[in-house]
């Protein structure tokens, strides 16, 4: 008895492992079977069409969309302007501050409050030439986000609610996404201005992502209000100059990308203190050939989920999460501002574990995002224009 | 005598022509002075606005953006050149035979930034302006078509 006790403990694993294993044969084949009869079909290019929205801009960066059906369009030479009924309002709106518009600077992104519909805030980031009494170069800039709310053609109560210090003097990486989660903070991406080295320093706010309260104020959780010296608005640091960020629309975690040096752009799961590495670690090598680092990893620094060789220049991105692309939800849709194309990344978990490219040259991709009526919006800077993609059918 | 008058008129043309040669050198050496501080200007507008698309050698990206490497566009037409700095450049142009139909912003450069960075691009990767320079004066005098 006592023997066959034994027997059977020792056989237990062993059987129940086999019956797992049957078990998950069994349902690999039913997958396989699934796949093949009630499968939806796969989303190819030929089942899209592309139709413009807006044309006539000049320089487009981003878009957001007003309850109302109008879209609200930066362009990055300063101005802020409005499509109706697929017309560009020939009249700008007012109010914008002054812009530093010059290299990569300008007006960049807009995104609405969550709760637009009731507090009417729209949020924009912009590089911001230096005032008086601000720290850094003269004739310098840095990235700063601003609130305000739409009367006709008037931006009103107009707030600068952050700016990234210290003033640069440089034309490069202003970063500039502006991403709400859903507990009432507003990320905000920003670039080392040139200066990479200046994105593990934390008393700086170069190559960082900063998490603010909506009116601006710094959360008392943030991950370094208590560390000597570094800002307090930090969230993430080490980043070179993300210019894609979206929520993750399960999780709710923030996804990331970023302009890398050649070979080395970047996406990032963007996560409370933790540091992604520029310049310590890169995949990438400089524009002028030069190595910037020997090292593509180092215990403490955190891991891209993929990276691009060669560079896309990736810009914009979101996730899908309609059910006009029913197969794609999850995924992510990435801009690329080199190769004028989008790719479709399959996203499983952390992971990306397909890569497609859609729409080769479409144009000089700025803005990715996905409308209240379900369909994938394209700021395209080079021709000028918002396009819309849906199903054709 | 006569000899000796020959002589002096001889060394006034040496001194001239010495004095010449020293002025003229002098001058030269200027402007190559110019030049090379405008090339050194130059490197630093292109690694921060040029780079990521024409790349570090001026090789460019096939198919996407031309070269500027022994580009004839930009060494026969350098006026194309400073406009497509100035104002941005959109639609289809022929660099070396090749046809690229893409589009590049106008980096919002000053015109002596523009002017720095034609003359380094100019005198790189195996090109040369023949010691000519550019200069702000003949960026500001380059308008754009409407």
């Amino acid at each position: 008895m006592n023997k066959n006790t034994t027997f059977f403990r020792k056989s237990l694993p062993v059987a129940f492992g086999g019956i797992l294993l049957s078990a998950s044969l069994a349902l690999m084949s039913n997958s396989a079977i699934t796949n093949d009869k009630n499968a939806p079909k796969k989303i190819t290019e030929a089942n899209l069409k592309v139709d413009t929205v807006a044309s006539g801009l000049k320089m487009p960066w981003a878009t957001a969309f007003l309850p109302n059906g109008d879209l609200l369009v930066t362009e990055r030479g300063g101005k802020l302007r409005l499509v109706k009924n697929g017309v560009l309002d020939p009249q700008e709106i007012s109010g914008i501050p002054e812009v530093y518009y010059k290299g990569q600077g300008g007006l960049l992104d807009v995104a609405l409050h969550p709760d637009y519909k009731t507090n009417g805030w729209i949020y924009i980031s912009y590089s911001s030439p230096k005032k008086e009494g601000e720290a850094g170069d003269d004739g310098g800039a840095n990235t700063a986000l601003m609130r305000a709310k739409l009367k006709d053609h008037t931006l009103i109560d107009i707030q600068q609610i952050f700016k990234a210090i210290p003033n640069v003097k440089a034309n490069v990486h202003f970063g500039g996404r502006i991403v709400f989660d859903k507990k009432g903070y507003v990320f905000l991406s920003l670039g080392e201005r040139g200066q990479k080295e200046n994105s593990q320093n934390l008393s700086k706010d170069q190559g960082k992502v900063v998490r603010l309260h909506e009116d601006g104020k710094i959360p008392t959780d943030n991950p370094f209000v208590k560390t000597e010296g570094a800002r307090p608005e930090i969230w993430s640091y080490g980043h070179r100059n993300p210019q894609g960020m979206t929520i993750h629309p399960t999780t709710g975690v923030i996804w990331e990308h970023e302009h890398g040096p050649q070979g080395g752009d970047e996406l990032n799961i963007v996560e409370k203190g933790k540091n992604y590495g520029w310049p310590l670690i890169t995949y990438g090598i400089d524009y002028d050939n030069s190595i910037i680092s020997k090292d593509t990893a180092r215990a403490g620094l955190e891991q891209p989920v993929i990276f691009w060789r060669p560079s896309i220049a990736p810009c914009g991105m979101t996730f899908v999460t309609s059910p006009k692309f029913k197969e794609w939800n999850g995924d992510l849709i990435v801009g690329s501002l080199k190769f004028m194309q989008l790719q479709h990344l399959t996203v499983k978990g952390n992971k990306v574990t397909g890569k497609e490219i859609l729409f080769q040259g479409i144009g000089r991709v700025r803005d990715v995002r996905q409308g209240p009526d379900g369909n994938i919006y394209v700021v395209l800077e080079s021709s000028g224009k918002v396009v819309k993609i849906s199903p054709k059918s | 005598m006569v000899r000796a008058i020959v002589n002096l008129k001889q060394m006034k043309k040496l001194i001239l022509l010495i004095l010449g040669t020293v002025l003229y050198s002098t001058a030269f050496t200027n402007q190559d002075d110019a030049l090379a501080k405008s090339i050194e200007r130059g490197k630093m507008v292109y690694s921060e606005n040029c780079i990521t698309c024409h790349m570090g050698t001026g090789e460019g990206v096939p198919a996407s953006f031309p070269p500027l490497a022994k580009s004839d566009y930009l060494l026969k037409t350098p006026e194309k050149a400073i406009y497509a700095v100035k104002f941005g450049l959109a639609g289809k142009i022929k660099v070396n035979g090749i046809e690229y139909d893409n589009m590049m912003p106008a980096p919002g450069l000053d015109n002596d930034e523009i002017a720095d960075v034609m003359n380094y691009i100019q005198n790189s990767w195996g090109n040369s302006s023949d010691k000519k320079i550019v200069t702000e004066k003949m960026v500001e005098a380059v308008e754009e078509k409407k």
